[in-house]
């Protein structure tokens, strides 16, 4: 049992927080405007090699260990970063194309997710294949060298700002669904593509919140060069995807952030007003919040632990963002108990970025958090479907029928 | 980073479960709580020879110099079985008190008759209001030519009715800070003014109740100095802590693989009851809780290991949480199991009602968030 990093490993810290606290100037946050994606910022971390970072190095990657991508993406998210364009290329895709992708596909996409030319969207859920993701219905039909694909996708993080679309469609019928879906890499700019956004509770406290996306396909045509993995590949490509540091540890340091200014707030709290019984209570609430989330800190640490071992995080993941993901519920309900009336309030001009860097928690956060907390049990797997996988691969129990 | 056992921990973790399996299943359970003794001198000196009762002693006294990780896999495996024994009062409580406070003369006569399994030791600290806080020691011990003569009453005392001698925590100065004015007392458990009474409780734990009538004992009986006994007992109630939480992992642990087990074994409707999606979300909350319960003690057992200025912090979080998380298991573990779980013939009931004493010693969830809460400065 040992929970320090080592020496190393600190020294890369420290070099990943001097490159954000120069990049990360307060105007550079405030050009953001609230949102979390920025090619500018995705292409300056591509000069430093690091959307490669966990690559092989015959890819150009830095083969980063999985302790060094945790240290990586704790630091990103303790500073706020905008990492959106280039996280799900960098973590997901890039790595997808790596192992699955053929020769000329590594040449043609690989420098440019390494640079940060290139954003990708996720393009799998439908209306029809939510948790249930392998009923996709999107169909792409074989059409000399090309693929014609029509249907419909939902819940596209990024596809309103990202050049490509990582996309699940069905190219057979006749199979289980798990082997009759392929994976395309789409040209979102390509014609039969319609995108539209789909404002969420997010988007109520501003426009440059994070939001989703639809997207309708209408006779697109995908030459099969952006067939990534082979035909009637796809769910087994999407499912191999384990090998990037899947920590989580983003939610965890969010979650480390409110809780410590609540800390923080109630602090002030007794400083100005004494002791008192509202404080008392809230204390004992505060308090184990900052339990769940030394716990959820462990939890999230151990997946990257595993995969440093060699070893393949299955229910622990769950575990991990089950865990986060209905803490993040708590503070949001403590939160508003201790900021009382004021937590419904919203600036008018969007929240300033640079969570490190600002001096006290205030009602506004609690606000948007409040707003945002609801997806978080119900993207990347719903609470429902975790408890489902803890329970059937992590105890054994029966498949439900 | 480190999340593994070492070789030597994992086979210290390994050789406690083989033996614990053989030595001590729910029938000895069950009649140990029946015995007026409560526990089985002859498990006791086999535990001795494995060299269990020296855990946390160097090894000039017989000790295996483990670390307080060690003691948390011990404890743990020991919890799995609900094992009837004076080894978290002997070993946890006055053992290591004696180890931080005891001249060099008691650390050798008492640390090595407990290593050897010839001593059984208590702790005597809770008073009528039943918390581990320094205002509530009033049992008052007054200097007379040489000697100290303590009286009042002390509450909740683990085998004391068998034990060969007791620390007892009293005061000897008031009008002090409360933590100041405390000192720790090394007696025999047969001194004249001792009147034991054992306490029958729920939970099957011997717990006895200790009238302290005149009791004289001489200046050569403290442990450490005079008035500063709290720092030393601070300690040692914070890694007590700690080794609850070890125990209650155990407890947890067995819990959700006996219910497991039923879900896939027990049909009903054609099917069984494990492929409801109920069943399976309450044990998946279960396996959460555990393992919750698991890091954040281990992470405590760490630190205090480490002497990390975190450590009381973190031991605090760790109780409070396991308190509440092995109560919670219990329940659920009756829960699933239905109407047998809540039979006395089936061994749950024996884990559920262990659980509540657990929760309780060395500080509640209450007690335990109170203290976290002024260590984060509120």
């Amino acid at each position: 049992m040992d929970f320090k990093f080592s020496p190393e490993e600190n020294a890369f810290r420290d070099e990943v927080r001097e490159f954000l606290e120069d990049v990360l100037t307060p105007e550079f946050q405030e050009s953001l405007g609230g949102r979390t994606w920025s090619k500018e910022f995705t292409m300056e971390m591509g000069k430093k090699g690091w959307l490669s970072l966990a690559w092989p190095e015959e890819y150009g990657g830095q083969a980063r260990t999985h302790m060094e991508q945790l240290i990586f993406n704790e630091e990103m998210a303790r500073y706020n970063a905008p990492i959106e364009w280039h996280r799900r290329a960098s973590q997901q895709h890039g790595f997808a194309i790596i192992l699955f992708g053929t020769e000329e596909q590594k040449k043609k996409f690989i420098p440019k997710i390494a640079s940060g030319e290139m954003s990708i969207a996720n393009c799998m859920s439908e209306p029809e294949a939510g948790s249930d993701l392998a009923n996709v219905q999107t169909r792409a039909v074989q059409d000399g060298g090309d693929y014609i694909l029509n249907g419909q996708k939902r819940w596209t993080s990024g596809a309103h700002y990202s050049d490509y679309g990582w996309l699940l469609a069905k190219t057979s019928t006749g199979e289980s669904n798990h082997k009759s879906l392929s994976l395309f890499l789409l040209d979102l700019h390509s014609p039969g593509v319609e995108i539209r956004p789909v404002p969420d509770l997010r988007s109520v406290a501003g426009a440059n919140f994070e939001h989703t996306n639809e997207i309708f396909l209408t006779d697109v045509r995908v030459p099969s060069l952006y067939l990534i993995g082979g035909a009637n590949r796809g769910w087994y490509v999407n499912a191999t995807l384990m090998d990037f540091e899947r920590s989580g540890i983003e939610t965890v340091v969010r979650n480390e952030f409110y809780i410590n200014g609540l800390i923080d707030k109630l602090r002030e709290i007794k400083e100005k007003e004494g002791r008192s019984e509202r404080l008392t209570l809230l204390k004992h609430k505060v308090v184990q919040l900052k339990i769940e989330s030394d716990i959820s800190r462990l939890l999230s640490y151990r997946i990257a632990w595993m995969q440093s071992q060699g070893q393949v995080p299955n229910y622990q993941t769950s575990i991990a963002k089950l865990f986060k993901t209905e803490l993040a519920r708590r503070v949001a309900a403590v939160g508003m108990e201790i900021f009382g009336y004021f937590s419904q309030i919203l600036s008018s001009l969007g929240p300033d970025r640079g969570l490190d860097q600002r001096p006290s928690l205030t009602a506004m956060d609690i606000s948007e958090l409040y707003l945002s907390v609801p997806s978080a049990t119900i993207a990347q797997g719903t609470s429902e479907i975790h408890r489902n996988i803890i329970a059937q691969r992590g105890l054994g129990l029966p498949r439900i029928r | 980073m480190n999340f593994d056992f070492s070789e030597e921990q994992n086979i210290l973790k390994s050789s406690a479960r083989k033996f614990l399996e053989k030595e001590c299943p729910s029938a000895l359970v069950r009649a140990l709580e029946e015995d007026e003794k409560g526990y089985s001198p002859d498990l006791w000196r086999r535990m001795a020879s494995m060299g269990w009762l020296g855990a946390v002693f160097p090894e000039e006294f017989g000790g295996t110099a483990g670390n307080i990780v060690d003691l948390c896999l011990l404890q743990e495996e020991m919890g799995r079985v609900l094992l009837p024994s004076p080894f978290l009062p002997t070993v946890v409580l006055a053992g290591r008190t004696i180890l931080h406070a005891g001249n060099k003369d008691q650390k050798h006569e008492f640390l090595t008759g407990i290593t050897r399994g010839d001593l059984i030791l208590t702790l005597a600290i809770l008073e009528a209001e039943g918390r581990p806080i320094p205002s509530q020691i009033r049992l008052n011990a007054t200097y007379e030519k040489g000697d100290y003569i303590l009286n009042g009453v002390k509450y909740f005392v683990p085998y004391a009715h068998v034990a060969d001698f007791i620390v007892c925590v009293a005061r000897t100065e008031t009008g002090m800070k409360d933590q100041e004015g405390i000192t720790l007392f090394m007696m025999n458990a047969k001194s004249p003014g001792i009147k034991i009474e054992s306490l029958k409780t729920i939970t099957g734990e011997k717990l006895c109740q200790i009238r302290f009538d005149g009791v004289r004992i001489p200046e050569s009986g403290i442990l450490g100095e005079p008035n500063h006994g709290w720092t030393i007992l601070h300690e040692v109630l914070s890694v007590a802590a700690i080794a609850e939480c070890g125990w209650m992992i155990g407890s947890a642990r067995w819990v959700l693989e006996r219910v497991v087990e039923y879900a896939k074994e027990r049909i009903q409707f054609g099917v069984p009851i494990g492929s409801f999606q109920a069943i399976q979300h309450k044990c998946a909350d279960m396996l959460v809780d555990v393992d919750s319960a698991s890091f954040i003690t281990y992470y405590a057992a760490w630190l205090a290991s480490e002497n990390d200025p975190s450590k009381t912090l973190v031991a605090s979080e760790a109780k409070a949480w396991c308190g509440d998380m092995n109560i919670r298991v219990a329940q659920e573990g009756i829960q699933i199991m239905g109407g047998i779980g809540f039979t006395l013939e089936h061994d749950m009931q024996l884990y559920y009602r262990r659980a509540r004493a657990s929760e309780t010693v060395f500080g509640d969830g209450h007690y335990h968030r109170e203290k976290a809460a002024a260590l984060l400065g509120l």
